[in-house]
């Protein structure tokens, strides 16, 4: 299980007060899109993804984005349980998403980016680990019911 | 492998920090060896918390090679040769580091440039240096 100091709960809880989840979320999944083409595979039903604006300005990806977001918003209330607070996530997307878990790491990165590009200075190196450390852990969690 | 277009909006991500190699690849580093503290494990010579005038004598160095790399994206094989047999003779740093560098470096123009880091830029930046990152390996055996 994934330890987080007094520090990093601190540094995840008072950033993630003042993130835009519906913004955010949909430009780190858009960005995945586009940076990382081939996980545009999962995303068939959304319709236009054929240009960097299409894909930016695309409704469903905006939507979905902000969900994927929100459910991050239920990791950092979470921190200390997280296996069980995605386990139910983590079947969904080994049994009928069928996702690779390397996509939940490219995710990720992709949040501590954008981030970056929102608070800027105060994404501080420590702030960036704390980040990290979490989108990591959430990702194990989303892998942990793989079978 | 770049595009005439990724390769403008590489050039264009490097204008904006050229000039700025010291302060930035000491930013690099901070934040390599901050979120990722395996890696500080290639650079002993640094010692344990290294200071900021190591970080930046070092950050410049990196920095100056990726404008090198800038200068040439359509033969980076020849003008990366050096640095190439360097890494795979003496360096000899694990190819799985490279991606860690490569986001950190992502997160020091997002913080930078902020809403000027559109995502065109950070496809091309991230598939330049993901190029950079191959030629730097391609040498190990």
């Amino acid at each position: 299980m994934v330890h987080f100091t007094a520090e990093e709960k601190v540094a995840v809880v008072s950033l993630w007060a003042k993130v835009n989840v519906e913004l955010v979320g949909g430009e780190v999944l858009g960005r995945l899109l586009v940076v990382y083409p081939w996980t545009q595979r999962f995303f068939d039903s959304f319709g236009n993804l054929s240009s960097e604006s299409a894909i930016m300005g695309n409704p469903k990806v905006k939507a979905h984005g902000k969900k994927v977001l929100s459910s991050f918003g239920n990791a950092v209330k979470h921190m200390d349980d997280l296996k069980d607070t995605f386990a139910e996530l983590s079947e969904l997307h080994c049994d009928k998403l069928h996702v690779d878990p390397e996509n939940f790491k490219l995710l990720g990165n992709m949040i501590s980016i954008v981030l970056a590009t929102h608070f800027s200075k105060e994404f501080t190196p420590h702030m960036q680990a704390a980040w990290q450390k979490l989108t990591a852990a959430v990702a194990n969690a989303l892998a942990h019911k793989y079978h | 492998m770049l595009s005439a277009q990724e390769r403008a909006r590489v050039a264009q991500v490097w204008d904006l920090i050229a000039g700025h190699e010291a302060s930035f690849g000491a930013e690099l580093l901070l934040r390599l060896f901050t979120v990722y503290p395996s890696t500080k494990s290639y650079f002993k010579h640094l010692g344990f918390c290294p200071d900021e005038t190591q970080l930046l004598t070092h950050g410049q160095r990196m920095l100056e090679a990726v404008g090198v790399a800038v200068q040439h994206m359509d033969n980076l094989r020849a003008a990366l040769s050096p640095l190439a047999d360097l890494h795979a003779q003496v360096l000899r740093v694990d190819p799985s580091n490279f991606p860690l560098l490569i986001q950190c470096f992502q997160v020091v123009l997002a913080s930078h440039l902020q809403g000027e880091f559109t995502v065109e830029m950070q496809a091309a930046w991230d598939k330049f240096l993901t190029g950079v990152a191959v030629v730097l390996t391609e040498k190990y055996r």
